[in-house]
């Protein structure tokens, strides 16, 4: 094992839609000032600066250019990452593993998305490999629709547990002042009103494109009990990579697959001796890039039986107030800079776990949490955080 | 940290009109999957000599069993 390493400071953008006011540079130094500012740490103090988003969406390759000075990076050492969906929390692992190791004493995470400069879309679907990929890739939505489809038919969910989905993420989100999406949504007929894009995903059973960044300042041990008294501890972090348009993490209609998702929490828990995830861990933060996804991946990582993932929707059991509360910060539906998604899950988690929530702070008190990503190779990731080791 | 409020500036538009070129090699595996779809209407795969699941696409090792090229490959 490796030194023991906490977050000691997170911060976030207000995540929006669009940000004409500002240029990328911008936008990612007010999530790494707000970091900085809640670890009560100047940018000197940092050791090394690790860099996340997912090229090309924004229309160019290294968008980060031009971001060294803004971010601290300066003559330090460091890195840039680029893993799609996963990007936020591979970023975060590749700083806690340097931390980890020794090599730092302190370094700085950051994950950002400008969506607004560009077309993710035309990404996903244009720049694939021509080879194999190309024939494949249809964008988020139809792989997500599929994926939808194939769960309806073996779990029995119905589109109105989608719609309570959406409910659910849009109460969090509307008590989230950094959440992009807050419509104020009463029921679940309004969201069954909403068109859909491809059967059976309506607009509002998909995540937004939102521009924003996050960043997470981590330290080790020692540094940590110096900035701050209440250190959230990474308990451990588990990678699992699959291959892309394969018929996992999108539904699996042969049964013959595996899942990346699976694999990923069942070496989390036996790792960290979790044999009762909903007694073990007191809330978790997914990605879920689509309501049907959440469902799916309550059943994933043993929050319920397999096919009974609607369940715990139609319970109440997953909400801010609920027995085993998931995303109670709106989620990925609500706020969707995909390169930044994984950390604010992570960052969300850590809030819980510190208790600095504010409105959205779950009712359960949070010793242990989860966060999770799916993205690039059909990877999942899932990082394990603590109050105390 | 700044709050953002409603947009002051515009963006600038650019607009690249490019076509963008793919020159790339099917390789070994994949190219005899589209050499038999094309000539023979016939869709080809391997399997690992190992576990004896069908590779899908074609490829020169199974991911699970980590059985690579040197073992004999077996079209279907």
């Amino acid at each position: 094992m490796g030194h023991r390493v906490a977050i000691v400071g997170v911060g976030q953008t207000h995540h929006r839609a669009k940000r004409p006011d500002v240029n990328m540079a911008e936008m990612v130094g007010e999530a790494v000032r707000a970091a900085l500012a809640d670890a009560q740490l100047r940018a000197k103090n940092v050791e090394a600066v690790f860099c996340g988003n997912m090229e090309t969406f924004e229309g160019v390759y290294l968008p980060d250019h031009g971001m060294a000075d803004e971010i601290g990076a300066f003559m330090r050492p460091g890195m840039k990452l680029a893993s799609a969906g996963t990007t936020g929390s591979a970023v975060f692992a590749e700083a806690f593993n340097f931390v980890a190791a020794g090599l730092f004493r302190t370094a700085l995470a950051i994950g950002f998305q400008k969506h607004d400069v560009g077309s993710a879309q035309a990404a996903l679907a244009t720049t694939v490999t021509p080879i194999w990929g190309r024939g494949a890739s249809s964008g988020a939505i139809a792989e997500f629709a599929q994926q939808a489809q194939i769960y309806m038919r073996q779990s029995g969910a119905k589109e109105e547990h989608a719609a309570m989905v959406r409910l659910k993420a849009d109460r969090g989100a509307c008590r989230n002042p950094y959440a992009h999406l807050r419509l104020g949504l009463k029921s679940v007929d309004e969201v069954l009103k909403s068109g859909y894009l491809v059967w059976p995903i309506r607009l509002l059973d998909f995540c937004p494109q939102s521009c924003g960044a996050t960043a997470a300042v981590i330290a080790v041990e020692e540094e940590a009990k110096k900035i701050t008294r209440k250190p959230v501890w990474i308990a451990d972090v588990v990678t699992v990579h699959q291959e892309p348009f394969r018929a996992s993490s999108f539904g699996d209609p042969t049964g013959r697959e595996t899942y990346s998702q699976d694999v990923a929490a069942e070496r989390l828990y036996k790792r960290n001796g979790i044999t009762d995830p909903r007694k073990d861990i007191d809330c978790a933060e997914v990605y879920e890039p689509s309501n049907w996804e959440e469902m799916m991946l309550y059943e994933h990582f043993h929050f319920c039986e397999k096919h009974k993932g609607w369940q715990l929707i139609e319970k109440g059991i997953t909400e801010i107030e609920g027995e085993f509360p998931v995303n109670a910060s709106g989620g990925v539906l609500a706020t969707n800079p995909i390169g930044a998604s994984p950390m604010n899950r992570i960052v969300e988690t850590a809030l819980q776990v510190r208790g600095d929530a504010g409105e959205h702070q779950v009712t359960r008190d949070v010793k242990t949490a989860v966060a999770s990503a799916l993205g690039s190779s059909n990877w999942t990731m899932l990082t394990l955080l603590k109050r105390s080791l | 940290m700044t709050m953002t409020k409603e947009p002051s500036q515009e963006y600038i538009h650019v607009t690249i009109d490019k076509r963008r070129y793919y020159r790339w090699p099917t390789g070994k595996y994949i190219g005899k999957l589209y050499k038999e779809a094309k000539d023979k209407k016939k869709l080809v795969t391997n399997r690992c000599p190992k576990c004896k699941e069908l590779l899908w696409p074609p490829q020169a090792v199974c991911g699970r069993c980590k059985v690579g090229k040197q073992a004999k490959i077996g079209w279907s």
